[in-house]
């Protein structure tokens, strides 16, 4: 899935009405919650889903891998919640295990890309000059390779698994992470606690550590929220075409392309995978709205 | 005397001794009940009728232009649409050896004999109108229609049909064996006779010759003008032109070739013979089995050979189709890389197959268990020797013994549009994880999987194991076998995909070749595959198959034909007026 | 002034493309184990191969490779595709309309039905209509588009029969005769109306799918837009002076709102191109998207490697425009 949208287009530390260390995490995030009720559906829904990430596999109530086609195709019962597969395979141990694939490897990828991409902003904010203009000429480039097909070339020339899912995907996003960290480093650099710093003599990483990243997190972590659900898209989008997971790993993606032959006769099979993947997508879209409409003082004041 | 029905043997010997029968009839008979060609001679030669005979079949009842046949009532819907599995990577009919594309050749390009109805003795005329053969089967020859021209308009006359032979032989691709068994040497052995006549020389007697003559795979007829016009220096074949073009001289000329979406061919005005029912034949490629079955179901699909065995449990209920179940002599197998795992490791493969979850679970019925790569109706089948079952530990400890270690991974081909393959590819993968092996599967597009088994990479490329199946082009063991697992057969020259080569099966194959009893060919056969399943193995022999096709209710003159698999009978198909 | 940010973005335009070429030559001649196998096909023999090695020069050193292949690319030489045995360039030109077709109706359905989603959403704040809008833009970003596409075709085409499986056309039904590529406006310009319906109603599922995602964009784009504007004082003025509302909205809101709109549009028409993928291939839509996917399922290296070039540079290409009309449109903005 492409990525659609990007996070505000104002620094928003300059949106916050105090400097962020002043107000407590708690008063914060309980404000946040009770703003709309959207952002608690949200919120409980990644609980969820992070929980299945770790959990997952240890609550699946029958072996996800192992075939026992005596039992294929049946529909969902008291033993077999979401039915069974064409294998056999209980549908909904495969979906519960099936999130640190799904929802982990998407993880993985934005972890990389948001540590890649923020220094790589840094230091093009930072430095600026010559270094700033080659690095953000780099980011464009790659900003140019739309997912897919860039996933697809990958997956080609080096071979269809996950580890190959994770560096073309990694490729695609990490350029947003640049530019938006470069937005913030420079817009940070004319403040006067900057000016400040600098005057008395502290040190470029001091001033990175301590003022500019802890400003830039906020903008980060919305970003990040918002782009969970299109890596999870497009991790499971390439594993439904079969570029990704491969069997017998119980990516959704990869059950949906292996429901669909059966679609007619076992709705089941299809539809349990397909709503979970919606779920998940859904909550981090409500928190990365939540987060937005709430970090944005207009929408905020009213 | 053939062992398994000795009654009918034995009456078919009175018969023909007391004169009741035809030669022809003897012959045909004989075939049917799977006699050796030594059997088949000495019948004959019991028969008191002497000389040449000819065989020229009665003329079929040909319907003057514009008159419908009695008694049907034809709509006027005249298009024809079939459903195939994957793309067709290879449209040259003398290369070609899948049997998708045969169905398309079946419609645009000619042999010069066909089967007639399900019969697989019986000829009736396609390219020849008659044909003969001298008693002892060391000559025959046919007789072309003297109006027989090819889709560019050059006529096709016993010239064209020499220098297409030639060009099949000498090129020796993929289904040459069907027709280089019998004629070595094309020069000398085919002769023509005048324009329209043709004569094909044995060194031999060959009474198997005819029935290699009417195999859908190898001996149809191309345009030498094509080919001349197409051929280069590094192409002297023009192999690559005919790989994407049709120019034969079938009653349907290609409109539009499209290989991995659609191939579209309408009615070929100056065919010289009887005018089939269908005005345009459309094969539309849908690798998904969901979308084949939706099609077929809302009637947008006429057609459709491939259905799995869920979706026809399923679509028996419908009162909109009818489905056409036919035994046949098709073996699947799981093919074993010979240059990348040693004997002991194959066996040991072989143990870890889920062979009876495959049959019953996953083919559902659709198949029964079998013992090599010998259908249980060809000759040469030896029921004495025993299949595999499942035995995991034993897999594990052959494993071991060959040296692969825990954690070590193999690579699975299989192609995509059939879900069982996927299914079953799963289940060994599962089998062969219980015993710390690692299966890589690795499902591809048909027309690839096609293109790396009819293709000159390298065993080494190649993957572990790759599915597939086969069927022999007459009922003969030695057809069955020998493009598969003769060492002549690697690559492009055969179908020998997994590149095996025991010298000992060589050399028994080379025997069985020019077997002078009956006797001998089942023993020849009999100790080929135990070598073949059991010493050396070549593959996983898992199933013989039973096939059905999917058509609308109102599809008329269907027959399958057990050698003609997947295939259409287009010259006698219609559709009636419901 | 506007001469100079087009040559600076041509300059930016051809550094791009030859970092996108750099890209796909290291995947396709340094990564693999054998380019020249790669490059002739699981097919060909050994013999043929190594011609194929000195036909393209795969024994040179990489530099001098990359020189060749970059002076190819500068003649839309692409290479040979294996499934077609036709040039790249002619299969990317004959599979490139529809996925151009594909694009547009993505976009003019999500444009047409989300710029008045997106506006009442904004002047009805928290209606019914609102949450309704905002509902489907949520959901259209959350729900994955190859499950929609498999729901959507069993519900639409297996059950009720309203809407064709897929591909363009029915099988059998002659194209009209080409002019843009696209057979709805050849159709049109044809003046073969049945031909028009029928390609429309092909038309109908993949890109309601394909463009559900831009919907929900422009939607909230608009909507945020509009709600921005109307909270301005200017706006208040204008109502306090007594002109009726919809004056007001159409008048002066509009106008600003749907400038950032206008650049999500030219943005999104960009990624359509690539993001198609999917919504090709379950709907037999015959794109390049689908080509590219075939193409690797087909060992097809060539086509695939291609494909991401011509789309990332198409990609580029649109942002370039995009970039223009928003300077256009508003004289005030510099874009950096």
């Amino acid at each position: 899935m492409e990525r659609t949208t990007t996070a505000t287009t104002r620094p928003v530390a300059v949106l916050l009405e105090r400097p962020p260390r002043q107000r407590t995490l708690s008063s914060t995030v309980i404000e946040f919650l009770r703003h709309s009720p959207l952002n608690l559906l949200g919120v409980v829904l990644i609980a969820l889903f992070l929980f299945l990430v770790v959990f997952g596999s240890v609550l699946a109530p029958h072996d996800p891998i192992q075939p026992n086609v005596a039992l294929k195709l049946q529909p969902p019962s008291p033993t077999y919640w979401f039915g069974t597969d064409e294998l056999g395979r209980d549908v909904f141990s495969r979906v519960l295990s099936g999130a640190k694939y799904s929802l982990g490897i998407a993880f993985i990828i934005l972890s990389i890309a948001v540590v890649v991409g923020t220094l790589v902003g840094l230091i093009a904010g930072y430095v600026g000059g010559l270094v700033d203009e080659l690095l953000m000429r780099l980011t464009d480039l790659f900003l140019a390779f739309p997912a897919l097909v860039l996933a697809m070339a990958i997956a080609a020339t080096l071979g269809r698994n996950l580890q190959n899912t994770v560096i073309a995907l990694t490729v695609v996003y990490w350029p947003w992470y640049a530019r938006l960290v470069r937005g913030q480093v420079l817009w940070l650099k004319e403040r006067e606690f900057i000016e400040a710093a600098r005057a008395i003599g502290a040190s470029p990483w001091r001033i990175v550590g301590r003022h500019i990243l802890p400003n830039t997190l906020a903008v980060i972590i919305v970003q990040l929220t918002l782009d969970v659900g299109y890596a999870v898209l497009a991790t499971s989008g390439l594993s439904f075409l079969g570029l990704g997971a491969q069997p017998p790993t119980p990516e959704w993606g990869t059950m949906i392309a292996g429901a669909r032959t059966f679609f007619r006769d076992a709705w089941w099979y299809m539809t349990f995978p397909g709503l979970t993947l919606t779920l998940t997508v859904l909550g981090f879209n409500l928190l990365g709205d939540g987060l937005r409409d709430f970090l944005d003082p207009r929408t905020r004041r009213r | 005397m053939d062992l398994r029905r000795p009654e009918e043997s034995l009456a078919l010997l009175l018969a023909a001794r007391s004169g009741r029968l035809t030669r022809r009839q003897i012959l045909s008979r004989g075939l049917a009940l799977g006699l050796s060609t030594p059997t088949i001679l000495a019948l004959l030669a019991a028969c008191s009728r002497g000389g040449e005979t000819p065989t020229a079949p009665a003329p079929a009842a040909t319907p003057q232009p514009g008159q419908t046949p009695t008694g049907r009532r034809e709509s006027t819907n005249r298009e024809f649409v079939v459903l195939f599995i994957g793309g067709v990577p290879d449209l040259d009919p003398q290369s070609a050896y899948d049997n998708q594309a045969s169905a398309l050749f079946l419609a645009c390009y000619e042999m010069l004999i066909k089967l007639k109805g399900e019969s697989t003795f019986d000829y009736e005329p396609m390219l020849a109108r008659e044909w003969l053969h001298n008693d002892n089967f060391t000559e025959f020859t046919f007789k072309l229609p003297p109006n027989a021209v090819f889709h560019d308009g050059s006529p096709c006359d016993a010239d064209a049909v020499k220098r297409s032979f030639t060009r099949f032989l000498k090129m020796g691709r993929g289904p040459v064996n069907v027709i280089s068994r019998f004629v070595e040497d094309p020069d000398q052995q085919i002769q023509v006779v005048d324009t329209t006549t043709i004569k094909f020389v044995m060194t031999k007697p060959q009474p198997l010759f005819l029935a290699a003559m009417a195999s859908e795979y190898g001996p149809l007829i191309v345009s030498p003008k094509a080919w001349d016009e197409h051929k280069t220096a590094d192409d002297e074949f023009a192999h690559d032109w005919f790989s994407q073009n049709i120019v034969g001289t079938g009653p349907y000329k290609p409109v539009e070739l499209l290989q991995q979406e659609r191939f579209v061919f309408e009615r070929f005005e100056q065919y010289h013979g009887e005018r089939p029912f269908f005005d345009r034949i459309i094969a539309r490629v849908v690798p998904e089995d969901a979308t084949r079955r939706q099609l077929m179901e809302t009637g947008e699909a006429h057609a459709c050979a491939y259905i799995n065995p869920e979706d026809l449990l399923a679509m028996k209920q419908n009162p909109n189709l009818q489905i056409v179940e036919y035994d046949t002599t098709e073996v699947d197998w799981i093919r074993m890389n010979y240059a990348r795992l040693n004997a002991k490791a194959r066996q040991g493969f072989c143990y870890a197959w889920p062979y009876q979850e495959v049959i019953e679970k996953v083919l559902r019925g659709y198949a029964k268990p079998i013992n090599g790569p010998i259908a249980d109706t060809v000759i040469g089948y030896d029921p004495s020797i025993p299949t595999y079952t499942t035995d995991v530990q034993k897999a594990k400890q052959l494993l071991s013994e060959a040296g692969i270690k825990e954690g070590d991974t193999f690579t699975y081909m299989y192609s995509s549009g059939d879900q069982t393959d996927a299914a079953m590819a799963q289940l060994f993968q599962a089998n062969l994880a219980q015993i710390g092996i690692r299966l890589e599967l690795q499902q591809v597009e048909r027309a690839a999987l096609l293109e790396l088994a009819y293709g000159d990479t390298p065993p080494e490329q190649r993957p572990h194991f790759m599915s597939g199946g086969w069927w022999p082009d007459y009922n003969d063991s030695w057809n069955q076998i020998y493009p598969n697992y003769h060492s002549d057969s690697v690559g492009s020259k055969g179908s020998n995909a997994m590149f095996y080569q025991n010298p000992e099966v060589d050399r028994l194959m080379n025997q069985l070749k020019d077997a002078a009893t009956e006797d001998e060919i089942r023993r020849l056969t009999g100790q080929i595959v135990r070598i073949l399943t059991w010493d050396d193995p070549a593959a996983i022999f898992y199933a013989q198959i039973k096939k059905a096709t999917v058509l609308q209710k109102d599809i008329r003159g269907y027959v399958p034909n057990p050698i003609y698999i997947n295939s259409y009978n287009f010259w006698a198909m219609w559709r009636e007026a419901l | 002034m506007i001469v100079r940010l087009i040559i600076r973005r041509l300059f930016f335009l051809i550094f791009v493309l030859l970092g996108l070429s750099l890209i796909t030559f290291t995947l396709s001649h340094v990564v693999p184990s054998d380019p020249a196998r790669m490059i002739a096909g699981p097919r060909a023999s050994p013999e043929a191969v190594e011609k194929i090695r000195k036909e393209y020069g795969l024994d040179q050193p990489l530099w001098r490779q990359y020189v060749r292949y970059v002076s190819g690319l500068v003649r839309f030489d692409f290479g040979k595709s294996l499934t077609s045995r036709r040039p790249v360039a002619e299969d990317l030109k004959r599979y490139l309309p529809a996925t151009i077709e594909l694009a547009l109706a993505s976009m003019l359905f999500a444009v047409i039905l989300g710029i008045p989603l997106g506006i009442l959403s904004a002047v009805q704040r928290n209606s019914l209509l609102d949450l309704f809008g905002r509902t489907i833009s949520i959901l259209g970003l959350s729900i994955p588009s190859f499950w929609l596409a498999l729901v959507l075709q069993f519900i639409l085409f297996a059950q009720l029969g309203l809407l064709p499986d897929g591909q363009r056309l029915p099988i059998g039904v002659k194209e009209p005769p080409p002019v843009t590529g696209l057979f709805t406006i050849d159709a049109l310009l044809a003046g073969n109306l049945p031909l028009f319906f029928l390609a429309l109603k092909h038309l109908v599922m993949p890109s309601l799918v394909l463009g559900l995602a831009a919907l929900a964009i422009v939607t909230r784009m608009v909507r945020s837009g509009m709600l921005e504007v109307l909270g301005q004082d200017y706006i208040r003025t204008a109502r306090a002076k007594g002109l009726r509302p919809s004056t007001v909205i159409l008048r002066h809101a509009l106008k600003n709102a749907l400038l950032p709109a206008v650049t999500v549009i030219g943005l999104q028409f960009g990624l359509l191109m690539g993001g198609a993928v999917l919504v090709e291939i379950i709907f037999s839509w015959p794109g390049i998207g689908r080509y590219a996917f075939q193409a690797i399922q087909n060992f097809d290296y060539n086509a695939v490697i291609s494909v991401t070039l011509v789309v990332g540079a198409a990609y580029v290409l649109v942002n370039l425009l995009v970039d223009i009309a928003y300077v256009l449109l508003d004289p005030r903005i510099r874009v950096t």
